[in-house]
């Protein structure tokens, strides 16, 4: 697992910065990302004994269903007050958001903790109790549906240019 | 796939405030978690508790004890375990008020038969909350059915490894934690002796960190009736 167990106090800030990180990535949105990575923080806090040696990867999953619950909340709402993106990185965030949202479970999962919250392959089987080798499935298929649903144009030009070679 | 785009390029740094919050924020969700869990597997479980409870007092008399809101339930126990005396149902029922910031209900202990003890020494009370914590059977054996809404709601306090040099004995009226006791009776608080224990129940945290965060530390409060100390309240 790569770490050693320390204390809740140690580990807290570097805990924090990561849940906040990931919170914010995909959120965008200080105020929301804080109270999640705090309400992840609090949740690994009561599970201490059991989740120290593993912290890191446990504290991002727990963010990162934390964000997926708030941003399945919000689908509703976005769908009646959509807005136009305001700029270009808030276009990306919500393309992601969507992107995300549109991924099976397990993919979304391994999407997540592998490349918005940038855990080794090897901790991310450990905190969603699988293999390497099912990480690397799931982390490639998902991967794939990401940048078909991202950049959907880029996508077929790419085709159409594999055909023609 | 690179999101670093996305990343906040100014980050706020983690402070004590934050720390704090969140020590404060688990401190909570436990709270609710057992108040949640209480009331969907406490009638369950209570259900369980009577059948095989009921079975047992088929061979032996038994007692019915009536247990107030939020738990509409019965639970019959052996009277030769919970004998009337050392066990008198609890003051009233429902119980008046709401008990502390958690919701907790809990209602009065009966004063039959309590008397004004000394002051409990540190081993005794670690035996009793050793004893309350093994099991959902000997919790209710190790309490006043005062407590046992809270038990049946499977809420309880279960203190673990509990060293007696970690608990400070003293007389209700002189813990800040004595306006729990506010809807009993005056003698109910001069007759209750409070334990704070440190850490509290299901507390992760190391002892010494009770000392930074009062909020982890346990309250028991607990009185002597016929020579049988029972809890009466736990806080948090």
């Amino acid at each position: 697992m790569g770490q050693s167990p320390q204390n809740f106090e140690t580990a807290f800030p570097d805990l924090y910065r990561r849940a906040y990180s990931a919170a914010f990535t995909i959120l965008g949105r200080r105020a929301e990302a804080e109270d999640l990575a705090q309400e992840a923080l609090a949740r690994t806090y009561l599970r201490w004994e059991k989740v120290a040696s593993y912290a890191t990867p446990f504290v991002l999953r727990v963010t990162t269903n934390l964000v997926i619950d708030k941003l399945r909340r919000h689908t509703m709402a976005r769908r009646l007050f959509t807005r136009p993106a305001a700029d270009e990185e808030s276009a990306d965030r919500i393309d992601l958001q969507r992107a995300l949202l549109r991924l099976p479970e397990r993919q979304r999962n391994v999407v997540v903790l592998r490349y918005v919250c940038d855990l080794p392959e090897s901790e991310v089987a450990i905190v969603l109790g699988c293999t390497i080798g099912t990480v690397k499935t799931h982390a490639s298929r998902g991967l794939a549906s990401l940048r078909r649903t991202l950049k959907p144009v880029q996508f077929m030009a790419d085709q159409e240019t594999e055909k023609r070679l | 796939m690179n999101f670093q785009h996305l990343t906040d390029p100014d980050p706020p740094e983690p402070t004590e405030k934050n720390r704090q919050a969140v020590i404060s924020r688990a401190v909570k969700l436990r709270r609710r978690r057992r108040l949640e869990g209480g009331a969907v597997v406490g009638c369950c479980l209570a259900v369980v508790l009577g059948v095989s409870l009921s079975l047992q007092s088929s061979v032996s008399p038994s007692r019915l004890f009536r247990l107030g809101p939020p738990y509409r339930i019965s639970v019959t126990l052996s009277a030769k375990l919970f004998p009337l005396s050392v066990y008198p149902d609890a003051l009233e029922y429902p119980p008046p008020v709401l008990v502390g910031a958690a919701s907790d209900w809990s209602g009065c202990p009966s004063l039959v038969g309590v008397v004004a003890s000394t002051r409990p020494t540190p081993n005794l009370v670690a035996r009793l909350l050793d004893q309350l914590g093994r099991s959902k059977l000997s919790a209710f054996e190790a309490s006043d059915p005062s407590y046992w809404p809270i038990i049946v709601g499977n809420g309880w306090a279960r203190f673990k490894d509990l060293s007696p040099g970690r608990i400070l004995i003293m007389p209700a009226a002189q813990s800040g934690y004595v306006g729990l006791l506010s809807h009993c009776t005056t003698a109910t608080v001069r007759h209750t002796w409070v334990a704070e224990t440190c850490p509290g129940p299901d507390s992760v945290p190391a002892p010494e960190t009770c000392d930074r965060d009062p909020a982890l530390a346990g309250h028991v409060f607990l009185i002597d009736r016929q020579g049988h100390w029972l809890v009466v309240f736990t806080y948090p």
